[in-house]
């Protein structure tokens, strides 16, 4: 008796739980929520923290708003600046408010909130990556309720594309919860004026947004929850895609990009994103000899790393700067061709026609290890023997970091940080570098470099940073080798109006999701 | 009895100190710096030493390395955990949201594994070289031999992606939604459960089979009971020892992380925070993790102990008075 009455109440529970779930699975199709496959985790969303990370800047662009707002075209627009002034002398920058914006937090959007934030990223300790482009500010002072005047210390024709940056304190955060909550506590329960706003934060899991419904600007999509999930692991993130869990997937890995395109509705893409470059100490032998750093640009094959590294989706590089700048230009001087002679005649006019070794320390992350191979095999066809050390990233920072002279070259990957022509030029050369593996510092760069801040005619801006180009290019002081493109999935039948913004990140205000 | 349990529970002190001090060695002979890692990669080269020794003065790693860890054991006897370095929240804080995850996570897979594994094991014990037995053994050595990460995918493959009954991952907090806690629960459980299903199933059959052979089930047989009374009052009870101890074992290793599974269900345990926590030298949330699985290890083994004392009567424990 008492073993039939436990298998019964076995079945019941088996049942009740098989109606629990099918209810909930058929309840799935009413949400108007879209969720966002991310391969990497949010930190932080304080602005005061730097942070190099893609989602990091998805998720702190939907939730804060910059000052003005950086179009597809280049363009700045208004944003929560309605309209600016520079002086002709180029000493001052007015901008007027919106007077219509309030914080997530329901506190004013107003001239001392403006103060308050770019003051703070002129501070080197909580500036976050705005302290560089802030550097020429003096002075920011409130000129009334909604206007500011900002003085600088010297013409800076950067200031409007600092001030219209997508991460750092260009993006105002709220001083009253900054101050209210304390740094730790407004990195987890941000408030800007963004059109989401944060509900929930399951760090290093998943980090879900809602529409702010006071939002200031104008949102015609229909969403009305944002969800990003960290997805770490390629497989998982194209099995997510595939069952639908996620309807977008940014930043996914190349290789992965043929299975996901066979899933109904989808739209593929790519967006264009900086440049990966072989950076080598010009410092130290070998790589002081220009002819050393010419024999291994020529001995790359890049071709190889394009299709097997990034699955087609890169380009060879042309320079420095890549096709995302406005400083690109498709008559810069090509990347020297692989050319196995002309690299021997290099290593002979170095005085070691047999060759040499060096070594370059990486962080262990596939792609990066993959490219090198690549390199290591090309490269030994010349006689030129690199050895690779492939670290943890801690053991790599400090390996680096203690004797900063033993590293003959590296890996260096910038992507989009900021869209100042000169952007990419600066992260390697000008005496104003602190890059120490690189440090390019030669007159004819530099009378170039610091003369740019001040010519605010934007051809004839961008002419000067193409011939500071020219320069790099001539000198080899990197060896620039792929333009490549962060491939991005959607479920076009299920969201409609994609749509990326001016970096080349997901603006989904606008974002239409089926119900 | 009670005896006993002080006695173990005194015992767990000087183990915890001393695991605690080996890591917090470890954590600090092992490259890197936890400074360092606070920086974006392109901002590295702007940090000057005056900087990086202000940090490290704020972060109290500027002291000598026993002094720390003296500090940071004297802060744990008051309950305090420290902070993370990389995270900026309280450990405890850390802790509270990803052990109980864990902890469920664990239990479930465990109850998963012995209520289908020890009744399998049994019957294939009892029926040795028959159908159920040899069907038995090859699902425990495929459930044994397959990885854990091969056999989640394949469980998101068949019921998420093809059959889409279940979300292929993502979390949801019992309190939030309980419907969509228990949806996400099920394939990391299963898959948790498989593996552990094998060793259980193998452990109980070879461990039944043992106790079948011994006198006294023969003895107990030839007084006339039923087969059923033999296996379930009298074989089970001993077989079930060293089945308990592995299971013991088993939940001390799954609340030690479960990486593989965490990054593919994206689950919000142990595993993945200590793993961020190594790579990015955070050494309170490192010190906070370890102490808090080498506690419950300690506790998990203590209370299998006591499991023992109630499934054979006969086992006492040294100090408790015979009655």
């Amino acid at each position: 008796m008492f073993e039939r009455k436990q298998t019964k109440l076995m079945m019941l529970t088996l049942l009740a739980l098989a109606l629990t779930l099918t209810g909930s699975l058929g309840a799935q199709d009413a949400m108007t929520e879209f969720v966002v496959g991310i391969g990497e985790t949010v930190v932080s969303l304080d602005m005061s923290v730097p942070s190099p990370s893609l989602a990091h800047k998805q998720v702190s662009y939907a939730i804060y708003d910059p000052l003005l707002r950086l179009g597809t075209d280049g363009s700045i627009n208004p944003a929560l600046a309605t309209d600016w002034a520079i002086s002709d002398d180029g000493m001052t920058v007015t901008l007027n408010l919106r007077d219509d914006v309030s914080f997530h937090d329901g506190s004013p959007f107003d001239a001392a909130a403006v103060v308050w934030n770019i003051e703070g990223g002129m501070d080197p300790e909580f500036g976050g990556g705005a302290v560089n482009d802030f550097g020429r500010i003096e002075s920011v002072v409130a000129l009334g309720e909604h206007a500011v005047q900002i003085n600088m210390t010297q013409p800076d024709n950067n200031i409007l594309l600092a001030l219209a940056a997508n991460d750092s304190r260009a993006l105002m955060m709220s001083p009253t919860a900054y101050e209210t909550l304390g740094a730790d506590e407004f990195a987890f329960n941000p408030s800007g004026t963004g059109p989401f706003k944060l509900e929930s934060w399951e760090p290093g899991v998943e980090l879900t947004l809602v529409p702010n419904e006071n939002y200031w600007g104008e949102r015609t999509g229909n969403a009305d929850r944002a969800v990003f999930r960290v997805i770490l692991d390629a497989s998982a993130a194209t099995l997510n895609y595939q069952s639908g869990d996620i309807q977008v997937f940014f930043a996914i890995q190349a290789g992965e990009l043929p299975l996901l395109e066979t899933v109904a509705g989808t739209v593929s893409g790519g967006v264009a994103r900086g440049v990966v470059a072989l950076a080598l100490n010009l410092h130290a032998p070998p790589f002081d000899n220009i002819h050393n750093r010419r024999a291994v640009a020529h001995a790359i094959d890049v071709e190889p790393v394009i299709h097997l590294v990034y699955g087609g989706l890169a380009q060879a590089a042309r320079g420095i700067t890549p096709p995302n700048s406005a400083a690109f230009s498709d008559e810069a001087p090509p990347q020297r061709a692989r050319d196995l002679d002309a690299a021997r005649a290099e290593l002979a006019a170095a005085g070691n026609p047999d060759g040499f070794s060096f070594e370059v320390s990486v962080v262990a992350q596939p792609y990066r290890v993959q490219t090198l191979e690549i390199f290591q095999a090309n490269l030994a066809e010349v006689g030129i023997d690199l050895v690779i050390q492939a670290n943890e990233r801690a053991r790599h920072i400090a390996a680096l970091r203690e004797d900063p002279s033993i590293a003959q070259a590296g890996f260096v990957q910038i992507l989009r940080a900021s869209n100042i022509p000169e952007g990419y030029l600066n992260a390697f050369a000008g005496c104003q570098s602190t890059n120490v593996m690189i440090g390019y510092c030669v007159d004819e760069y530099e009378a170039l470099r610091l003369d740019l801040p001040g010519i605010f005619d934007a051809e004839a801006r961008i002419a000067q940073v193409r011939q500071m180009n020219e320069l790099a290019f001539r000198d080899m002081i990197v060896v620039p080798y792929v333009y490549p493109e962060i491939p991005y999935v959607y479920r076009g039948d299920i969201i409609e109006n994609f749509a990326l913004t001016g970096y080349g990140l997901l603006d989904w205000t606008n974002f239409t999701v089926a119900g | 009895m009670g005896r006993y349990l002080l006695r173990r529970l005194l015992l767990m002190a000087p183990t915890v100190v001393l695991v605690t001090f080996l890591v917090f060695l470890l954590l600090y002979l092992s490259p890197g710096d936890p400074v360092l890692m606070l920086v974006p990669m392109d901002e590295l080269d702007q940090l000057t030493d005056a900087e990086m020794d202000r940090l490290r003065a704020r972060l109290g790693l500027d002291r000598p390395v026993p002094l720390q860890y003296a500090d940071w054991l004297l802060d744990v006897l008051r309950g305090d955990l420290g902070r993370s370095i990389h995270q900026r929240r309280p450990v405890v804080d850390l802790l509270a949201a990803r052990f109980p995850v864990t902890l469920e996570l664990a239990l479930l897979s465990v109850f998963l594994a012995s209520a289908v594994a020890i009744p399998i094991g049994v019957y294939s014990a009892v029926r040795p070289g028959g159908v159920g037995d040899v069907a038995g053994n090859v699902a425990a050595l495929a459930g044994v031999s397959a990885p854990n990460f091969w056999v989640a995918l394949l469980l998101i493959v068949v019921f998420a992606v093809h059959l889409r009954w279940l979300p292929a991952g993502g979390f949801v907090r019992i309190g939030d939604d309980p419907v969509a806690h228990v949806e996400r629960m099920i394939l990391p459980v299963v898959t948790l459960g498989t593996a552990l299903m094998a060793v259980t199933m193998r452990l109980t059959r070879s461990s039944m089979l043992e106790t079948l052979n011994e006198d006294y089930i023969r003895t107990a047989r030839s007084k006339g009971l039923s087969q059923r009374r033999v296996i379930l009052a009298h074989a089970l009870k001993n077989a079930l020892i060293p089945v308990v101890t592995t299971i013991g074992l088993q939940i001390g290793r799954i609340l030690g992380g479960t990486v593989a599974i965490e990054l593919i269900f994206s689950f919000p345990g142990m595993g993945k925070l200590m793993l961020d926590a190594i790579f990015a030298r955070d050494f309170p949330v490192v010190q906070g993790a370890v102490l808090l699985i080498t506690i419950s290890f300690m506790l998990i083994n203590l209370v299998v102990d006591f499991t023992y004392a109630l499934i054979d009567p006969r086992i006492r424990f040294q100090g408790a008075p015979r009655s």
